[in-house]
């Protein structure tokens, strides 16, 4: 039981920061970011080539910080540059230029990282193990869950307790009202996308020791994003807790138990839930 | 009107006389046919019912995957039993997943569209006793009536005939009271509402023209092409690019998707062959077309047209 309870907790931390970044970006900018996948990738190539300078244990650790941070400007300078041209078009053309932006990643990871997959577990080697309930697990990956969790805790503090968090609150809400009253939208655009893609990178930083990264993977982690965030309700971070939690421990159980079809499972989740409740668990957003 | 109907004569008699060029040639413009159809199925959500799928790859599978599973499971080798199998799966599997995706519309329909059409993928991947998993499906020895069908240009000519049969049907579909709803749905829900139109019934309604259309696609591109596999044909880069097709040919226009598999196609044979970066000039190619040609090759034309007179 254990073991499938701390990879599913792994899985769900990195469900999390990924589809909150979905949903946070949903709320304000009313976009489904198709890139995020490759947001999140691209984080685990950043970590990947700032952990090849130096072998020391503080950089591997704060890698996913460093990997978060320059995700989150490419982001950022991809809203500015090219996708805030699209604006009050239509949601067709927004998603396909964040669609479009999957294949340019792939041909730059393709570029500058190779074709074959990368990976280097050095961290959890150097932090050791850890014994709970008598299984043996690496220290890494109960630090791994342990950080998604503050970085939740600080997510709910910013946005929820600071003047940021409710410029934010309150453009996804009105965004003629709060452009009134004199803040500049634009930037809180920038910022959420900046946002948005810092947690799909911080989240591909943490798992270079767990899975590496390859070619693909962007593709897959966009998909179970969105099961993630539909499941959850779009544009709820209470939703893609909830909804992350779910999934990844059904998925973990599914692996141990049904391996042929543990991500069956997890779409006819999603497609019970949405029987049940279109709207998903915690969306009551307008359809 | 009248020049028009020469153009599409001499276009008619172009892709009549195609197999005589090359082998290669012919591949091609098969292709490019089959994805011809594909995209103008898509765009009888996205340009008529104004629903954006980005999951018709599920229904190109479906019917890419009916052929694949009756030749490996049951050696059905019979063209004239394996289309028929792969048009009445579609439509099942269309009913099927339209009843959960349209009660939902706008991003909600695509993300949905997204997801089922992963559930399939899923199955296909892991179901390795069943569908042969990542490898594929190896499909050969076919026949017509028990004829048989094994080369280009001979399967060349059963997509030509199918491609000119779908055109017509699909424009007759789209002028005819029901095509003509779909667009007044998709102009003003409220207003239709109103006017008594059950709007749920018809968006599933539309859904089920495009996934019969791209079922019968993805089937013949089962048989054309002699191998299938999950990432060729159920994966979402296959429904993106219907999508990326469409819009580079124009969903305001009728002819516009064809155009658009067309150009793509071609292009993707000549920049693939020439550098290895085909992925970067496509996300290009479409960020330019969003940017620049929001209403894609034949919207452009049929615009300029309508400004000069």
């Amino acid at each position: 039981m254990i073991p499938q309870i701390i990879n599913g907790l792994i899985f769900a931390s990195i469900l999390f920061l990924v589809a909150t970044g979905l949903t946070i970006i949903f709320g304000i900018l009313r976009v489904v970011n198709f890139s995020h996948g490759s947001f999140y990738l691209l984080g685990i190539y950043i970590a990947y080539s700032i952990t090849r300078f130096s072998q020391d244990t503080i950089l591997y650790l704060a890698s996913p910080f460093i990997a978060g941070a320059l995700a989150g400007c490419v982001g950022m300078a991809f809203e500015r540059g090219l996708l805030s041209r699209v604006y009050g078009r239509g949601e067709l053309f927004e998603l396909l230029m964040t669609y479009g932006m999957i294949f340019v990643f792939i041909d730059v990871f393709r570029i500058g990282w190779g074709t074959m997959p990368i990976s280097d577990p050095t961290i959890t080697f150097r932090l050791g193990t850890v014994s709970i309930a008598g299984y043996t697990m690496p220290l890494y990956n109960i630090y791994l869950i342990a950080i998604a969790a503050i970085l939740a805790v600080v997510l709910w503090y910013l946005l929820f307790r600071t003047k940021v968090g409710m410029i934010i609150r309150a453009t996804s809400f009105d965004k003629e009202v709060t452009s009134s009253f004199g803040v500049n939208v634009n930037r809180v655009y920038a910022l959420t996308f900046f946002l948005g893609c810092f947690l799909a990178g911080f989240g591909g930083g943490l798992m270079l020791p767990v899975t590496g990264a390859w070619i693909g993977l962007d593709i897959d982690m966009l998909i179970i994003g969105l099961v993630v965030v539909v499941v959850g309700g779009l544009g709820s971070i209470k939703g893609a807790l909830v909804a992350s939690l779910l999934i990844g421990l059904v998925r973990s159980f599914g692996i141990s138990m049904f391996p042929a079809i543990e991500l069956a499972i997890v779409y006819v989740i999603m497609i019970a839930v949405l029987i049940v409740k279109p709207s998903g668990l915690f969306g009551g957003v307008e359809h | 009107m009248r020049d028009f109907r020469i153009l599409y004569a001499v276009i008619a008699i172009l892709l009549f006389i195609v197999p005589f060029v090359g082998e290669y040639p012919t591949y091609l413009t098969g292709l490019a046919l089959l994805f011809g159809i594909s995209a103008l199925a898509l765009n009888v959500l996205l340009g008529y019912t104004g629903l954006l799928s980005f999951g018709n790859a599920l229904f190109f599978g479906t019917g890419a995957y009916t052929v694949g599973l009756l030749i490996k499971h049951y050696d059905i080798t019979a063209i004239e039993i394996l289309f028929p199998a792969s048009i009445a799966t579609s439509f099942v599997v269309a009913v099927m997943v339209g009843f959960i995706c349209v009660r939902h519309t706008r991003i909600y329909f695509t993300m949905l569209t997204i997801a089922l059409a992963s559930l399939f993928y899923a199955l296909a991947h892991k179901l390795r006793p069943i569908t042969g998993g990542d490898d594929g499906i190896r499909i050969y020895d076919t026949y017509l009536f028990g004829k048989e069908i094994a080369s280009v240009t001979e399967f060349y000519y059963l997509i030509l005939v199918f491609f000119f049969a779908s055109m017509l049907t699909l424009r007759i579909i789209l002028k005819s009271p029901f095509g003509l709803t779909l667009q007044a749905i998709r102009d003003s829900e409220m207003r239709a509402r109103f006017a008594g139109i059950s709007i749920t019934k018809y968006r599933l309604g539309s859904f089920i023209v495009s996934g019969v259309f791209t079922g019968m696609a993805g089937a013949l591109y089962a048989l054309f092409l002699g191998q299938i596999s999950p990432d060729d044909v159920l994966g979402l880069t296959r429904s993106g690019e219907l999508v990326a097709m469409t819009i580079l040919g124009g969903f305001t226009s009728f002819t516009g998707p064809v155009v658009g598999a067309f150009v793509f196609t071609y292009l993707k044979a000549f920049v693939s062959s020439a550098l290895i970066y085909w992925y970067m000039v496509a996300g290009i190619i479409i960020i330019g077309i969003v940017l620049f040609v929001p209403l894609g090759i034949m919207g452009e034309i049929e615009r300029r047209l309508l400004w000069r007179r």
